[in-house]
């Protein structure tokens, strides 16, 4: 019997070395530039006014905000070590981590914290993210160095969610912004500082030396290229000018897949297409009009055309992967009940309409096609006008439009699937929908914290706006990336929240 | 040398570039389309927008606005980009390199087809030689270079695997990569060049053969070769030297197709994406810049016709 | 001293304009005998009975997409294979025929017209005219003229009619340019002096006497600028801001299929090819008008 136990603990001794040697050989590396290629070139760096992806695919790895999420897109600490709500619901208290320094070498504290909000929600420099901030009349305090408080002028349960990142509210060093309050490079106290950004085709990443989580980065260099074409960029991995590439277009799928010194990153994102409806345009205002078009349209041919079926048909804003999936989905498609609906509502002879995609994203452009299709198998009359981007934006805000095609992205709470885009009067309410009870529903759902009660809640909401269809819903697409087999430790996220810190080379 | 003749010339190119810049900037107001709505993307409220149309001065007069460009332009300041703030002369360096490289290398290309085809083809005019390069300089004319580049990458890149598909290297980082990266986007619009430049350099030293001095330089018995390299290519060069020239200013302003298909971090492209983001301090430096070029090579143009044929008053 | 100034303008018109027949006649002879433009004109016969008839006599709709034919490789049933939306390649570049050849026409002829006008403006009237005009088409010239193009359509909105305006303005400088020229070539000429002697007005002047010496160069000109043009709006489909979908445009088609060629390599060549054709056609057709109309300057 003791022999055994002595066999089983030499075993387990056995195992336990061997696990480790195994161990060893995944130990990361440190050192090494890695070469990535881009999809786009980069807008503003300016954290707290860009809204491009391909800027914050940069700036996630240059600022931070107090809180970010996990790989698992769960809540997580970052400049913040811990936070509380107070009783009132009306005040969030941060404890900012002490020993943080920005790549300029200055420590953070919490006046750099105070700064950042500040200069977000002020509104002469128009920054997008106010709202996700704490709003234009939240006010922010630094009582000691590492304490941080928000107070909003109505209980949001949802802020440290909607602060998270680079993307939300990031907390940049003052010296940044430059004499006419504009950031061109931000300072921050990421894992990698910005150099050498003149123009927006070429960049590189150095290792921030000081960066707070002991041990990272793995990488000493960064060197980003942008290939605006999917091909060549494709081809561009696969002569190993680059290591990494962002975005490699769906139809390049199986190829890349069966190719062994490719990997290929996938993951169900937290994202959806969609068509928006104007509802103060006749006769789009009819919900029985905007359910038949509801109807009408064939949502796996849309998939097909507009990422090659790498995606998930949906019929409400999110999908099966999300913890905020509802499983309500009334519209498969039904051409005889679209036109029932359509002959209720008086227009059993269809209408003219026009869809407006953006010739800046093409897939919006396939997708308008097969709706056009799909619109005629109906009667409705649909032409497409496609501007490009800077135009689309200025027509879609102003509400000069019948039918837009667009994506909404990033989407790691349910307040951001239905608030901002939904209750009345919301800054990217751009459809004109309104519905009293929806905006108590999702008023109600941003004060409270606990899940099971949130979810009861916006599941109430999410059927009441899929029911009325300001929005019709197309897909959930499948996130793409592909890299080199010794490019270890990348994870594709569902929020695509494009992390490179933890990355490093086995070669 | 006419002095004043090139002051004179000097002066009109001046005012042509204003009216470049006057243009631009029209176009740019009247155009539908925002530069703060293109930095906030999906995320513009109305306070947003207006509040950074107010920062970036876009709310201002147009004519205002112009006045102010055009008196910092005089002293040599381009402004900022409305989109990533950065200065807009260091990226116009940046980006005037690989557009000139880009339009030599592809002249280059055009001059060493041009020159054996074309002076080949008169010399033997109505040939077989004379035939095939006329129908092929056809060809190069008629194949749109969007076309031509998409069907070379599809060849020489993705399917042979022999130069990168697109990008660019600086010359000062590596010189094999840059050649590499040059190669296919050079050879896209070298061919057109080659093709316009086969045609003129046939007629025009079709016209110098059949002139007297090249008639008595055979009579005199000089071999056929020495009529044609000493005699008659040297004074056919005037007419040459000029269609060289237009080929350098429609090639410097003329990539701008080639620059996207080959990611080619070019002026045109800049000057695209510009108009794209109404970005107006950007697309201004970017069409002064290459109005400069243009108006410098023609003025060059006009010095070497000057050096070339001594005959030839100016004013 | 009246009558035989009389007497000379009567010499001159007969000379002017009894040859000038046999001057069109010899033109056309020439035109004729002209191997490379007969094949230009062959081609454009094809792409022309393509444009009229081929809408008619298609197999299939251009718009209508089929999911269960995406990217069939050429067969009997698609000769030219089909598309990401399982359309037939081939019917759309017969159908495409329509929109480039239009797009051609009308963009050079608002080019020759206007061009035209201003030119023989330029050239005939005082020095300050003179001036304003040709610094504003050196202006327009300076521009990289898809920039231009692109630029204007901006501002016009997109589609086959604004693209037809904006590859028309960019063209209007060469026209000015070619009728300036001429117009200088003969401003003087006697037959002119003549005319005015005689109290022609200056409009009568331009559009009788002026006119028709100047539109040989102007034809040549017309015919290599629809080659240009066609290109030109293949460039502006390429960039999605010409044709809009589901319109088939040769240009568009490329743009659209671009990201597939590897794949799919049929819808990368086909619609470049008739596009390429179409261009040579003209071009081949233009210079032919060239060595006919003016035989100077034949080489």
């Amino acid at each position: 019997m003791k022999r055994l136990g002595v066999l089983l603990s030499i075993l387990i001794l056995i195992v336990f070395v061997v696990g480790q040697t195994i161990a060893q050989d995944a130990e990361p590396k440190m050192g090494g530039t890695l070469k990535a290629a881009w999809d786009a070139e980069w807008v503003s760096l300016d954290p707290h006014l860009s809204s491009a992806y391909s800027s914050f695919a940069v700036l996630a790895n240059v600022v931070e905000g107090l809180t970010t999420f996990d790989d698992a897109v769960k809540l997580a600490p970052s400049l913040a070590e811990s936070w509380e709500q107070s009783e009132d619901g009306l005040t969030w208290t941060f404890k900012i981590r002490e020993g943080v320094k920005f790549s300029n070498g200055r420590e953070m504290t919490s006046e750099d914290v105070k700064f950042s909000f500040e200069r977000i929600i002020n509104p002469e420099l128009g920054s997008g993210r106010v709202n996700s901030c704490g709003g234009a009349d939240a006010t922010f305090d630094a009582p000691d160095a590492t304490t941080f408080t928000i107070t909003t002028t109505s209980p949001n349960g949802v802020l440290p969610i909607t602060i998270a990142g680079a993307a939300g509210c990031a907390i940049v060093a003052s010296e940044s912004v430059g004499e006419d309050g504009q950031i061109v490079v931000p300072i921050g106290t990421g894992p990698f500082v910005i150099q050498d950004v003149v123009g927006t085709t070429s960049m590189t990443l150095l290792k921030n030396p000081d960066y707070w989580q002991m041990g990272f980065p793995y990488l000493d260099e960064i060197d980003i290229v942008v290939i605006p074409e999917a091909s060549p960029r494709e081809a561009a991995l696969l002569g190993g000018e680059v290591d990494w590439i962002m975005s490699p277009a769906p139809q390049s799928y199986e190829a890349l897949k069966g190719n062994p010194d490719v990997v290929v990153g996938e993951t169900p994102l937290l994202q959806y297409s969609y068509m928006g409806v104007n509802t103060t345009r006749d006769p789009l205002s009819d919900v029985r009009v905007r359910q038949a078009m509801a109807y009408a349209i064939d949502r796996e041919q849309i998939c097909a055309a507009g990422e090659f079926g790498l995606c998930t048909p949906i019929e409400g804003p999110t999908a099966p992967g999300s913890p905020w999936y509802f499983e309500y989905a009334p519209y498969g498609r039904d051409v005889e009940k679209a036109k029932a609906l359509l002959a209720e509502a008086g227009f059993a002879d269809g209408f003219d309409v026009e869809l407006m995609p953006t010739s800046t994203y093409e897939n919006t452009v396939r997708q308008a096609q097969v709706v056009q299709q799909n619109l005629a198998e109906v009667g409705i009359r649909a032409t497409i006008n496609a501007p490009e981007w800077s135009q689309w934006l200025e027509l879609e805000g102003g509400g000069n439009y019948d039918i837009y095609l667009c994506g909404w992205i990033g989407l790691t709470d349910a307040d951001l699937y239905y608030y901002l885009q939904h209750r009345t009067g919301e800054v990217f309410n751009f459809t004109g929908y309104s519905n009293p009870e929806f905006d108590s529903l999702v008023d109600q759902g941003r004060s409270i914290t606990d899940f099971d009660e949130r979810y009861e809640i916006y599941s109430q909401a999410n059927k009441l706006l899929v029911d009325e269809a300001p929005y019709i819903y197309f897909y959930s697409p499948v996130g793409l990336r592909a890299y080199k087999p010794f490019v270890k430790g990348f994870v594709t996220r569902p929020d695509l929240l494009n992390q490179l810190w933890n990355v490093w080379l086995d070669q | 040398m006419n002095l004043s003749y090139i002051l004179q010339r000097i002066f009109l190119a001046l005012v042509v570039i204003l009216g470049v810049t006057f243009v631009v900037f029209m176009i740019v107001h009247i155009v539908p389309g925002d530069p703060a709505r293109v930095i906030l993307g999906a995320y513009a409220s109305d306070e947003s927008v207006a509040a950074i149309r107010e920062r970036l001065g876009l709310n201002r007069p147009f004519l205002e606005q112009y006045g102010d460009w055009l008196g910092k332009a005089a002293r040599g300041e381009l402004g900022s980009s409305l989109i990533t703030s950065q200065p807009v002369m260091p990226q116009l360096l940046q980006r005037l390199g690989p557009t000139i490289e880009l339009a030599l290398a592809s002249l280059l290309i055009g001059i060493a087809i041009a020159f054996p085809i074309g002076i080949l083809s008169a010399v033997r005019p109505g040939s077989k030689i004379d035939l095939v390069a006329s129908f092929f300089s056809q060809i190069g004319v008629s194949v749109p270079s969007f076309w031509m580049g998409i069907i070379l990458v599809l060849l020489f890149s993705l399917t042979l695997n022999w130069l990168p598909p697109s990008g660019y290297t600086p010359i000062s980082e590596d010189l094999g990569d840059w050649i590499a990266h040059l190669v296919l986007p050079a050879v896209t619009t070298g061919i057109v060049s080659a093709s316009i430049l086969t045609r003129f350099i046939r007629s025009a030293m079709l016209d110098v053969l059949h002139m007297n001095y090249v008639q008595t330089a055979r009579a005199k018995g000089l071999s056929e070769r020495t009529v044609v390299t000493k005699h008659a290519l040297r004074n056919a060069m005037i007419n040459i030297v000029t269609i060289i020239g237009l080929q350098m200013t429609a090639l410097l302003s003329g990539v701008v197709i080639v620059e996207v298909v080959f990611a080619w971090p070019g002026l045109g492209r800049l000057a695209l994406d510009a108009v794209l983001d109404r970005d107006y301090p950007m697309l201004q430096g970017a069409v002064l810049t290459i109005a400069i070029m243009v108006t410098l090579v023609n003025l060059v143009v006009d010095l070497l016709y000057f050096f070339l044929d001594p005959r030839i008053e100016f004013g | 001293m009246a009558s035989t100034t009389v007497a000379k303008i009567g010499i001159n018109e007969a000379t002017q304009t009894q040859p000038s027949r046999g001057l069109w006649g010899d033109a056309f002879y020439r035109l004729i005998r002209h191997r490379l433009a007969m094949f230009g004109a062959f081609v454009l016969l094809v792409v022309i009975f393509m444009a009229v008839l081929g809408p008619n006599t298609a197999a299939y709709n251009p718009e209508t997409m089929d999911f269960s034919a995406r990217f069939a490789p050429p067969s009997l049933t698609h000769p030219f294979g089909t598309d990401d939306f399982g359309r037939d390649t081939f019917t759309r570049i017969v159908y495409g025929a329509r929109v480039s050849l239009l797009v051609g026409i009308i963009a050079v002829s608002l080019a020759a017209t206007v061009g035209t006008i201003l030119g023989m403006i330029a050239g005939y009237s005082n020095r300050i005219a003179d001036e304003v005009i040709m610094r504003s088409m050196d202006v327009l010239y300076a521009f990289p003229a898809i920039l231009l193009a692109i630029a204007i359509l901006a501002a016009l909105g997109k589609g086959v009619g604004n693209a037809m305006i904006a590859i028309g303005i960019v063209y209007i400088p060469i026209f000015a340019r070619i009728a300036r020229g001429a117009v200088l070539s003969v401003r003087n000429e006697e037959f002119i002096t003549a005319a005015r002697a005689l109290g022609a007005g200056d409009i009568r002047i331009l559009s009788t006497h002026i006119f028709p010496n100047i539109l040989s160069p102007i034809i040549v000109e017309t015919s290599l600028s629809l080659a240009f043009a066609i290109l030109a709006e293949a460039a502006l489909s390429f960039f999605g801001l010409g044709t809009q979908p589901p319109d088939p445009s040769w240009g568009r088609m490329l743009s659209e299929g671009r990201g597939y060629f590897r794949q799919s390599v049929w819808l990368g060549i086909f619609p470049g090819l008739a596009i390429m054709f179409t261009v040579m056609g003209f071009n081949f057709l233009g210079d032919g008008l060239r060595d006919a109309l003016d035989p100077r300057l034949k080489r």
